[in-house]
């Protein structure tokens, strides 16, 4: 059903983790992704993350729970932070994933979604 | 040397930037996103440089009739000026659109590249892929770099579903995979070297998020989940910082949604080539003009068979 790219499915584990707001397990990871992902292929992904230093584990019973590492998140939302604030992007560099709407613009285009995907 | 005059390659070369430069950003809404994507960064590129380098001819083979520059150059300023079609106030506009446009380049070239590699190195200093702000605000953008990374603010985390927090990851990592940092730089020092160029950046931003919206779509499995993102990200007040960002405006996050809405974009091979051939031509004609040039000054160095071929 889903075919992804390696990278996101790194950044799509990572945001599994963050919005868990507990450690998981590498099946519990696997179970809050979308699709049907292969344990050892979550298994991988999760190794990978702990060696980039972004992810820790503890031991837990048999295996393994993992859970973002906050002090390396803290600094890395600091230096993303502090380069927007230096550099304002202004040559539009980022990609945001939707820019600013007014207010009304963006109500229309909810009502927009309603009406089209609800169905 | 050929029976249409230089001054025609010249004019038809900057004709092409003109046509080019009003009709890409709208041909490219028709495109598939990804040959739009290439065609804008490609086709700029080319137009500017052959535009560029038609200006500089006209200065050049002026400039190469005055006597102190022949000199140095040896060749004879007489027979230079004697075969030279452009006259002086020509060439001092050309001179002067080729100095201001060169000015611009610059001035954006520096701009642009301390902006990628203020991102580059900022992504380098991040562990793992997925950089995640601690604001409410839903917001989520790449930053270039090798490896790029992607940032997202807790509030578009939890405000999406997990289908819908797959497709504005897949989304903003088909940024980074399809190096579109790169593509934004050519165009924004094609578009400041030429300015009839100037509303390819735009378009060609356009392009970039319709193609990683298609991506996105392709990894969720449905266009729609990557609709709905787009409307529970959309409409956020953005923080302070965002202020100085140029805003895409509500049509484009409305075509976007609509766009997805619809089937995938069919490939428009025939929109494409024409496209692509307006490129094509400009950097022919100012190839041939350059040629028809390098003859005048060649017969003006006194080489005998070049001056009978030249039959000026």
């Amino acid at each position: 059903m889903t075919r992804r790219a390696r990278g996101a499915l790194e950044a799509e584990v990572m945001g599994v983790l963050w919005t868990a707001g507990e450690p998981l397990t590498p099946d519990q990871v696997r179970r809050r992704l979308p699709g049907e992902l292969a344990y050892t292929t979550v298994m991988t992904i999760l190794v990978r993350l702990v060696d980039k230093g972004a992810v820790s584990r503890r031991q837990q019973g048999r295996g393994y729970e993992y859970e973002p590492r906050l002090d390396q998140a803290g600094l890395a939302a600091e230096r993303m932070r502090s380069m927007l604030e230096a550099e304002g992007d202004r040559a539009g560099v980022l990609s945001r994933f939707v820019e600013g709407l007014d207010a009304s613009s963006a109500a229309a285009l909810r009502r927009a979604l309603r009406g089209r995907t609800g169905s | 040397m050929t029976a249409v005059p230089v001054e025609a390659w010249v004019a038809l070369t900057l004709a092409s930037s003109v046509v080019f430069g009003v009709s890409a950003p709208a041909v490219s809404r028709f495109l598939p996103p990804r040959s739009a994507v290439w065609l804008l960064s490609t086709g700029s590129l080319l137009l500017a440089g052959s535009a560029a380098v038609v200006l500089g001819l006209v200065v050049l083979s002026v400039a190469g009739g005055l006597a102190p520059i022949a000199t140095v150059g040896h060749w004879s300023a007489q027979r230079v000026a004697a075969n030279e079609p452009f006259d002086p106030a020509t060439a001092v506009v050309a001179g002067l659109l080729l100095a201001a446009g060169t000015l611009r380049a610059g001035v954006v070239s520096w701009g642009t590249l301390r902006r990628v590699l203020a991102a580059w190195s900022a992504a380098r200093g991040c562990p793992g892929p997925l950089v995640v702000l601690p604001d409410p605000e839903p917001l989520a953008f790449a930053v270039p770099g090798w490896p790029g990374r992607i940032v997202a603010s807790r509030g578009v985390l939890d405000a999406c579903s997990p289908e819908e927090r797959l497709a504005v990851l897949a989304h903003e990592q088909a940024h980074l995979d399809g190096r579109h940092d790169l593509h934004l730089v050519a165009v924004a020092v094609a578009a400041a070297l030429d300015p009839a160029l100037v509303a390819l950046p735009r378009a060609s931003r356009r392009a970039m998020e319709r193609w990683a919206d298609e991506r996105a779509a392709k990894d969720a499995g449905d266009r729609r989940i990557v609709a709905a993102a787009i409307g529970r990200v959309a409409g956020a007040d953005p923080p302070a910082w965002r202020l100085l960002t140029i805003p895409l405006g509500a049509t484009d996050a409305e075509w976007r949604v609509r766009a997805l809405l619809r089937h995938p974009p069919p490939r428009r091979i025939a929109a494409t080539l024409v496209l692509a051939s307006v490129g094509m031509v400009a950097a022919g004609a100012s190839l041939v003009a350059g040629h028809d040039i390098v003859q005048v000054f060649e017969a003006a160095m006194g080489h005998p068979v070049a001056a009978t071929l030249s039959g000026r």
